[in-house]
């Protein structure tokens, strides 16, 4: 109890706080009965037109002694009456006005009147997509939400708030379908964000590092998308979302491993379409991890794997290097990987002449020096270029990251080396999970109904089933024998 | 609802049965086993891989039939310590560990040697070794379940290996099967001999408890056993037609060496992808051995298994690089499948045998007792 009362500020001590900053306003207004009021305010927080108008406006024409009838005359919504300090250092600097009678009193009208700067609704950048919405979502978490529930008008949807952050405050907010999202999920969740205890939660990546169920995992556990339609198809399935005040990415859990390669596109375009494209993604990404190690390994070990003819061509590429093609294949891919690093850190209009300039001048040039072969050089450019193709960025790091243990597995022990690292990681994704549910689903746990959308997509009247992996409340999205009735030939003419 | 999903957390589905009976079975014994019954049974040793397939299904039965008999036993160390006692039960179950063990060390060590013949043959055994243990034992420290998703995934990703075996069947001579006779002798002895690549799925009597539902389970087992008959027999049947029979005598790792035959336009030699890929199938293997002898400790001494997997683990590494010479992982086999053959056709009957007229005794004492009671 008396810890209680040791935190619970006092008010005149709040506002003495509050007056060591110089935006920290002061007025008195003084109305036509002589009738005086003061105001305190943060002045970089408070839209001083409306304050004109609302508040000091009417102040100015009524005189009145009682903050009820302060309310009265104010025209704003959520007007209320402060007495502790906790909730006046709070409202203050939320953007709120407090109107005091007097100097002294311990107590006051607070009035919100919050101007805060906002980025408009702009198009997805990092998640574009050519056919469908263009809408991404922003820092703001007013406007964030505004955005998803207008997408699924059913008052099921919940959306459970708390502030993270010791120091930042940071408002967080749980989404979910109360009658299709499992219990255990989101209770994981909230209780996982509660359990958060760190002075400043900039984005939703921190929340992200922080509920993890394995944070020195490479590999991402919750997705993050900047989509709002993405969240809301993802909230329908049955999983939970979380949006970060000042974060344009929302959290959406559980996950699996196979739902990174994705692209929410995919069910914009038909489903033959969207299928062979998953699938190339999939086969861009083991080609990107798998390319280089599998170089390396072949031309230092196992050179009778390769048939004469095109073992001409790689050796002939080869034969004027002085290094060996494990000191080669890393030049080359440290120089991939700082264009890509400078690209990123690089205004975009420098960065893209940079990528080019450096890619173009830097390959042509180091193979004409004799340093790494040409064949390498295509083969490590489209391992970069496949690591772009997935469709949330996140993993696109993981991929990155992981072909070096490979590389150097491939020079210590050549393809028993690449084996061995692939066993390791298999094992390594069958332990992790996503929010208490396997990451691997639907490869392990195999969940057959579950694939229809995994490394394919079959047509919408097949998917009438949530994913078995969430275990949601409502197991059907529609009735499946509904969908498959069809006419008979010729069944029009009697 | 709640209960129902935790259970699933810590139990397996019935038909990864399936793939842990499989992935147990199948080991580094494709690699050579057709020398062996060929040199035992001539070119009609296939007989014999069929017999022992078939025959495999009573032991089967009978461990399903001992774990689902009794309340309160569902695993074998606690079958042995209800019918035997203390003493003489924890006796057959540490007989039992050890055996499991040594099965995986002669796995270990002979993938090992494998690869010491094939791609690196100036390779040191230890590190090698120590990596793929360090894997394993990563893998059981996170649970049953995850020894169970990597026998799952050893015996799926490998399985196009399946598609490749069957390359050399271009080069087949299908008269080396006639004349097809069937002489007891050698049959029998070519079925002992075809035992050690059998062996491995008693550990079922050591993972039944985490079976979700045991009952369902026991046809998935069978159909593993089904599809490792299956495998053994196709092998088996390519390697004869493509070998003459002079040629396998000479030949150490038949498959291995009929691998070679198969050429696709950027790919030669394709034993190294193969002997690489089979490290998918030799983890899960070594893996339930471990997981059976760090369980079965874990069990026996009342310790935490996180204590006895590096225990078990750090022998196993030990035991494995003592073995250098080619003799020795030969014996070492030989032992172990002599082993093997002995547990499944004997032991496992005997006890099964045993334990149920015991029970029936028993009974009869206990309903003798309740009618002496009632008068």
């Amino acid at each position: 109890m008396s810890q209680k009362q040791s935190q619970n500020k006092h008010f005149q001590k709040v506002l003495d706080l509050c007056f060591h900053s110089d935006d920290f306003v002061s007025e008195t207004v003084e109305s036509l009965g002589n009738n005086q009021y003061y105001l305190n305010f943060y002045d970089s927080l408070v839209d001083l037109n409306t304050l004109n108008e609302h508040v000091i406006g009417p102040l100015q024409k009524h005189d009145v002694s009682t903050l009820d009838d302060l309310k009265r005359i104010i025209s704003l919504k959520e007007l209320t009456v402060v007495t502790t300090g906790d909730e006046l250092e709070e409202g203050l600097n939320r953007g709120k006005v407090l109107i005091r009678f007097d100097h002294s009193t311990p107590y006051g009208l607070l009035v919100p009147i919050k101007n805060l700067e906002n980025r408009e609704v702009s198009i997805p950048e990092v998640e574009y997509s050519v056919i469908g919405p263009k809408e991404g979502l922003v820092e703001d978490l007013a406007i964030n939400l505004n955005l998803i529930r207008k997408r699924l008008p059913v008052s099921t949807l919940c959306i459970k708030k708390m502030k993270v952050g010791s120091i930042s405050q940071t408002e967080v907010a749980v989404l979910y379908l109360s009658d299709i999202a499992n219990d255990e999920n989101v209770n994981t969740m909230i209780q996982r964000i509660k359990d958060i205890d760190y002075d400043e939660i900039s984005d939703s990546s921190y929340i992200n590092q922080f509920i993890e169920d394995n944070s020195n995992s490479p590999f991402p556990q919750l997705i993050d998308t900047e989509r709002p339609d993405r969240v809301a198809a993802q909230l329908i399935e049955g999983k939970v979302a979380v949006l970060v005040a000042g974060s344009p990415s929302a959290i959406t859990a559980p996950t699996t491993l196979i739902e990174f390669f994705s692209a929410f596109e995919d069910y914009f375009i038909p489903w033959h379409l969207a299928s062979a494209f998953r699938m190339i993604r999939l086969f861009a990404v083991l080609f990107s991890v798998f390319s280089t190690p599998l170089y390396v390994a072949v031309i230092t070990y196992h050179t009778e794997l390769i048939p004469q003819d095109l073992l001409a061509t790689l050796i002939l590429s080869r034969s004027i290097i002085p290094f060996p093609p494990i000191i080669e294949a890393i030049f080359l891919e440290l120089t991939i990987e700082l264009l890509r690093e400078a690209g990123a850190r690089l205004p975009t209009k420098v960065g893209q002449t940079i990528g080019i300039v450096g890619g173009i001048v830097i390959g042509t040039a180091a193979v004409e020096a004799g340093l790494t072969s040409n064949v390498l050089l295509i083969i490590v450019a489209l391992a970069a270029l496949a690591s772009f193709t997935t469709p949330i960025y996140r993993i696109g790091n993981t991929i990155r990251l992981i072909r070096f243990p490979f590389l150097l597995m491939a020079q210590l022990w050549g393809l028993l080396g690449i084996s061995l690292l692939g066993t390791f990681f298999l094992v390594h994704l069958i332990t992790l999970k996503s929010i208490g549910r396997p990451y691997l689903e639907p490869i392990y746990p195999f969940r057959f109904k579950d694939l229809r959308d995994s490394f394919f997509r079959l047509p919408f009247k097949f998917q009438y089933d949530r994913p078995v992996a969430l275990q949601t409340k409502k197991k059907k999205r529609f009735s499946k024998h509904e969908s498959k009735k069809t006419a008979d030939i010729d069944d029009h003419i009697h | 609802m709640t209960a129902s999903n935790q259970q699933s957390y810590s139990h397996i589905a019935p038909f990864l049965v399936f793939f842990l009976v499989h992935s147990m079975q199948i080991g580094v014994g494709i690699f050579g086993f057709q020398r062996y019954i060929a040199m035992d049974a001539g070119y009609n040793a296939w007989i014999a891989v069929i017999l022992v397939g078939g025959l495999l299904h009573i032991p089967i039965w009978m461990i399903y039939k001992m774990m689902m008999r009794d309340q309160g036993v569902t695993d074998i160390i606690e079958l042995h310590r209800h019918y035997f006692g203390k003493w003489i039960g924890n006796l057959l179950s540490y007989g039992l560990l050890v055996y499991f063990l040594f099965m995986g060390i002669t796995v270990l060590r002979t993938y090992v040697e494998v690869i010491q013949i094939w791609m690196f043959p100036t390779m040191m055994t230890w590190p090698v070794t120590l990596v793929i243990l360090s894997i394993i034992v990563y893998a059981i420290y996170h649970g049953f379940r995850v020894v169970a998703g990597m026998a799952f995934l050893g015996v799926v990703l490998p399985f196009v290996l399946i598609f490749t075996a069957i390359s050399p069947l271009e080069f087949a001579n299908y008269h080396r099967f006639l004349p097809i006779e069937f002489v007891f002798k050698d049959q029998v002895s070519a079925m002992k001999t075809m035992t050690l690549s059998y062996i491995g799925f008693e550990a079922l009597a050591f993972y039944f408890p985490f079976i979700q539902n045991p009952k369902q389970s026991q046809k998935w087992a069978h159909m593993g056993n089904g599809l490792t008959v299956l495998i053994y027999l196709m092998v088996t049947i390519v390697t004869f037609l493509f070998y003459s029979r002079l040629h396998l005598e000479r030949v150490v790792y038949p498959t291995l060496s009929s691998w070679k035959v198969l050429e696709l336009p950027f790919i030669e030699r394709f034993e190294y992808i193969g002997i690489a890929f089979w490290l998918l199938v030799v983890v899960p293997n070594i893996m339930i051995s471990l997981w059976t002898v760090s369980r079965g400790m874990k069990k026996l001494l009342r310790a935490r298994q996180k204590h006895t997997l590096f225990f078990a683990a750090g022998t196993m590494f030990l035991f494995s690089i003592s073995y250098q010479t080619r003799e020795s992982i030969d014996n070492l086999n030989t032992y172990v499948s002599e082993a093997g053959f002995y547990i499944i056709f004997c032991y496992i009957p005997i006890l099964f045998i045993v334990t149920s007229f015991i029970r029936r005794f028993k009974k009869n004492g206990q309903s003798e007792k309740d009618n002496s009671i009632h008068m």
